[in-house]
């Protein structure tokens, strides 16, 4: 096929390929690869952990244990004697008091 | 939706999930008695109080009990400065003062909670009333609180 006069064909005969690699070739590959696959910061991890559908169980079920551990421990008797309970009702110092007992 | 939104959304669900099992449970629950409600059992138990003597002095206790909250806060109040003051540089003459002063609202405490159990102790059978005070008032005459300061307060010569 003919083609027209092109400046490029001129300079394409004069380039030459020089078929040596530089001699840290090998090592910039391998520390491009290693800084791809870099250990994940805890930011990520915890990121990524909190994405998972098993997290979510996990969390769940933990704020139902806090929620309901809370409301349990505010709803207990007080471990107080009958006697006790009444010098603690009826005194204005027994806060402290009772706590030095 | 971003990641940061997805985030965000599960971590609002989550605390929305602990704060209605916190109520819900909670609304279950049986609600413990106070230690007011404990005491004024105990003192029906203890001293044998017909009916007509428990409910006069249930009244009774339940004035006392608002005026015990504001003697808490009166020498809450009180000793408040003390603290304040005890972390810069106080003057002796300033501190004495309101050690004074706190110790007179302490007194003024203890004078209340005294009077109302000698007029609990009027309304019981008097055999019971003498014994309730000999029961409680050991307990409560000489609170910590009030020996410290009367030690630190020096009597006026």
């Amino acid at each position: 096929m003919d083609t027209p006069d092109d400046p490029l064909d001129e300079l394409l005969t004069h380039w030459q390929v020089r078929d040596e690699t530089p001699p840290t070739f090998q090592r910039e590959v391998w520390a491009r690869i290693a800084a791809q696959e870099a250990e994940p910061t805890w930011k990520e991890k915890l990121c990524t952990w909190l994405l998972k559908p098993s997290s979510w169980l996990v969390a769940s079920a933990a704020a139902i244990l806090i929620g309901a551990g809370m409301a349990w421990l505010e709803t207990r008797p007080l471990q107080l004697t009958p006697y006790d309970a009444y010098v603690r009702s009826i005194s204005p110092f027994a806060s402290h008091h009772l706590a030095t007992r | 939706m971003s990641i940061r939104e997805k985030l965000l959304i599960r971590v609002v669900a989550v605390i929305a999930l602990a704060i209605i099992t916190h109520e819900i449970v909670y609304y279950l629950r049986p609600k413990p008695a106070t230690a007011q409600q404990m005491g004024l059992e105990w003192l029906k138990e203890e001293y044998h109080l017909p009916n007509d003597a428990f409910a006069r002095i249930k009244d009774l206790h339940r004035d006392y009990f608002i005026r015990c909250d504001e003697m808490c806060a009166n020498m809450e109040r009180a000793h408040r400065p003390l603290l304040q003051r005890s972390r810069t540089q106080a003057s002796q003459e300033w501190r004495m003062a309101a050690l004074k002063r706190e110790k007179a609202i302490c007194e003024n405490c203890l004078d209340n909670m005294v009077d109302h159990l000698r007029t609990v102790a009027s309304l019981m059978p008097a055999a019971e009333g003498e014994r309730f005070l000999k029961d409680i008032l050991p307990e409560v005459i000489n609170p910590p609180e009030l020996q410290k300061l009367r030690s630190q307060v020096i009597p006026l010569q």
